[in-house]
């Protein structure tokens, strides 16, 4: 694919990698609970995105690779609101950090093994289902792309990286020819704020692999999402010299 | 522990078979400063034997960390044994060759100053960093890790060695979150004594130099540009090649490089070795997991593949000899591994002298990129040799100097085309966990930007 921004429409497998990568981590208290600053801006309440979006993280979801009854600190996994029409409500607790922030334990203190500690991690992440079908959402995109299936992901909390297995070009509002090396390169505040639309085909992304953070890989989890829309993002790949 | 363990396995293989086994015991003391206090401290002991062998042709891998000594020793052998046969029934073929007792080249991995370390030293190293990286509306995380180890390797041809080894890793990094803007730098050290106050030092320098240089942001230029890579940031450029010289790629044909020894590939300044005798290095012993002596080999010489690692089975597959690569773990079998990677310009000395980011490389950059560190690499189909990656940090060189961090830009070329195209080793050569590199000018690299 030819490196630049573009409309790109992410299948939900990818879309479900991408709510992981890009803010299921910052989402996870650790993160925020002893900085300042990044409390600040992670505040609740503040805008996130447009009025369709909602993410949440769901221990209890039943048959999930992520699902557990309780955490390894013993408390009952729940369904977690993260982003409900676009603001923040919630954050991924241990009890430590719950402690910290005198807020309520979510049931996301995880270990890989009995040789680690429980940190705070994710369960089972998910973009809420919106309306509408596929082609709702690519049927005004004049030139875009449409990302799918992941190879994998990596956040630098604000600036993230998700590689697609493969994509296709949208032309005049219709799946157009195969491209190869598709890397969604963004800022999450940014990203979050441009998705604009969101399909109703919701579904549960069951792979194999796992999560890795300080050093605890791999960690089971599942990522769900319908397919989503992102008015423009960066697409990296080689340019016209 | 091993030995018993040998004997009883050489009275059981069958068809001409052998058997080798590794034993490791590991003490790992941490300590971990979180956002500016200590948060952690600890020592955790794991030890344990990976016994493989060649039993009717095939091999069998079994592994425990349910060791003792003495008649206790002896009680798990067995069973540890049986696992390995068991598993050898349905192993693979392979016309595995153990290698005759040899010499082993003296080198040192113990330093008994960092083995000897208290906890409270370890923690004041952390807390003279913290201390010398305080800035106002920063927060800093320091991790030490201090790793002490014994391990003996054997073999039923009568190979053998034993060592001890210590390992201390020191990393430390600055967080700077202003409004929605974040900023994360790190350095890290690793060796096996303990860090001397001027690599200390340099770990100071080397954070606050590129936190000066990011307060300022710039617009990311666009375009098939040059492109300065620092040492650590030459992961993405690197990673393909030393996949591709691979010799399990070769063998299993997925290596572009695999056809190719002896052509010239890459650029003729360009040469790679992998030295596991390097002094001070956590990488160094003086044999490897499998019983081959260490020695230096020499992967690339004036930009022309010369060859592949290998460890045993990988070499046996391509009818050559193992290069002393083999590397494994308590559980699994041993896979081919670097040990300390060398990138040199050929016929120049190592030079260190600090010359800034960079390296000296800047002064004739009219517009391009300097990048310290890209998010992703890894990901995707790596040894192609194609990566795309944004940036995680990155500065804009504009008329030979620094004019500012870049932001939402994205790097993107063929690890293999872009190595054609050196325009330039830096004079700042240094350690980056195990590789020894400078930062490196390639021409024409493709940025795009939002």
């Amino acid at each position: 694919v030819q490196g630049g921004a573009y409309p790109v429409v992410l299948d939900p497998e990818l879309a479900g990698v991408f709510i992981h990568e890009a803010f299921g981590h910052l989402s996870e208290a650790d993160f925020v609970y002893e900085n300042p600053q990044a409390r600040e801006m992670m505040t609740l309440g503040r805008r996130f995105g447009k009025k369709v979006l909602n993410v949440g993280d769901n221990g209890a979801a039943p048959g999930l690779r992520g699902t557990l009854p309780f955490d390894d600190e013993g408390t009952p996994t729940q369904d977690s609101a993260l982003i409900r029409e676009g603001l923040l409500v919630g954050r991924l607790h241990s009890r430590e950090t719950a402690a910290a922030m005198n807020e309520r334990p979510t049931g996301n203190a995880r270990a890989i093994s009995f040789r680690h500690p429980p940190i705070v991690r994710m369960t089972n992440t998910y973009i809420g289902n919106g309306r509408g079908t596929f082609d709702d959402l690519i049927k005004d995109i004049k030139l875009g792309v449409y990302a799918c299936s992941a190879f994998g992901g990596q956040t630098l909390l604000e600036n993230f990286s998700f590689t697609a297995a493969y994509g296709h070009m949208i032309r005049d509002g219709a799946v157009a020819e195969l491209v190869k090396d598709v890397v969604l390169a963004g800022n999450l505040f940014q990203t979050l704020d441009r998705i604009d639309h969101i399909a109703g085909d919701f579904r549960w992304n069951q792979m194999g692999g796992g999560c890795g953070k300080a050093g605890q890989y791999p960690l089971p989890v599942t990522e769900g999402a319908p397919h989503v829309r992102i008015e423009e993002a960066l697409i990296g790949g080689d340019v016209p010299a | 522990v091993i030995d018993g363990l040998l004997e009883l396995a050489r009275h059981r293989v069958e068809g001409g078979g052998g058997a080798d086994a590794l034993e490791r015991r590991v003490e790992r003391t941490s300590v971990a400063f979180e956002w500016g206090r200590l948060k952690a401290a600890g020592v955790t002991q794991e030890g344990g034997v990976n016994l493989r062998v060649l039993h009717r042709g095939r091999v069998g891998i079994a592994g425990t960390t349910n060791v003792g000594v003495g008649d206790a020793a002896a009680q798990h052998a067995a069973p540890l044994l049986e696992r390995a046969l068991a598993s050898a029934e349905l192993g693979e073929e392979v016309a595995l060759v153990f290698p005759a007792p040899a010499k082993l080249p003296r080198l040192v991995t113990h330093v008994a100053r960092a083995a000897d370390a208290s906890l409270e030293r370890l923690i004041q190293i952390g807390q003279g960093l913290l201390e010398r990286l305080a800035r106002e509306g920063c927060q800093v995380n320091v991790a030490i890790e201090r790793e002490v180890a014994e391990t003996r390797v054997a073999n039923t041809a009568g190979a053998q060695g034993t060592y001890r080894s210590t390992g201390v890793a020191v990393s430390a990094d600055l967080w700077r979150i202003a409004g929605d803007d974040v900023l994360a730098i790190g350095d890290a050290l690793e060796g096996c004594d303990l860090p001397a106050d001027d690599a200390l030092d340099g770990v100071v320098r080397s954070i606050t130099t590129r936190l000066d240089h990011a307060l300022h942001i710039v617009a990311p230029p666009e375009g098939a540009l040059p492109v300065v890579f620092t040492p650590t940031g030459l992961s993405a450029v690197l990673l393909p090649v030393t996949q591709g010289l691979s010799g399990k790629a070769v063998v299993q044909g997925i290596s572009p490089l695999g056809n190719r020894v002896g052509e010239q590939v890459f650029h003729a300044g360009l040469s790679l070795t992998d030295d596991p005798l390097a002094s001070g290095r956590t990488a160094s012993r003086p044999l490897d997991d499998e019983c081959v002596p260490s020695r230096v080999t020499c992967l690339v010489q004036g930009g022309v593949v010369q060859r592949f690692v290998y460890d045993l089975e990988t070499a046996a597959r391509a009818k050559t000899e193992s290069t002393g690569h083999g590397q494994r773990g308590i559980f699994g079998k041993p896979v081919p591994a670097y040990t300390n990677i060398v990138l040199g310009e050929t016929g120049n000395a190592k030079r260190e002298a600090w010359n800034g980011l960079g390296g000296g490389l800047l002064r004739d950059i009219t517009d391009g990129l300097l990048v310290d560190e890209l998010i992703g690499v890894g990901q995707g189909n790596v040894i192609a040799g194609a990566f795309s990656h944004p940036v995680a940090l990155a500065y804009r060189v504009e008329r030979g100097e620094i004019t500012g961090r870049v932001k939402d830009a994205a790097v993107a070329g063929n690890a293999y085309d872009l190595l054609k195209r050196i325009g330039g080793f830096g004079s700042d050569a240094r350690w980056a966990g195990s590789r020894y590199a400078p930062s490196v000018l390639l021409e024409g690299v493709a940025v795009a930007r939002r």
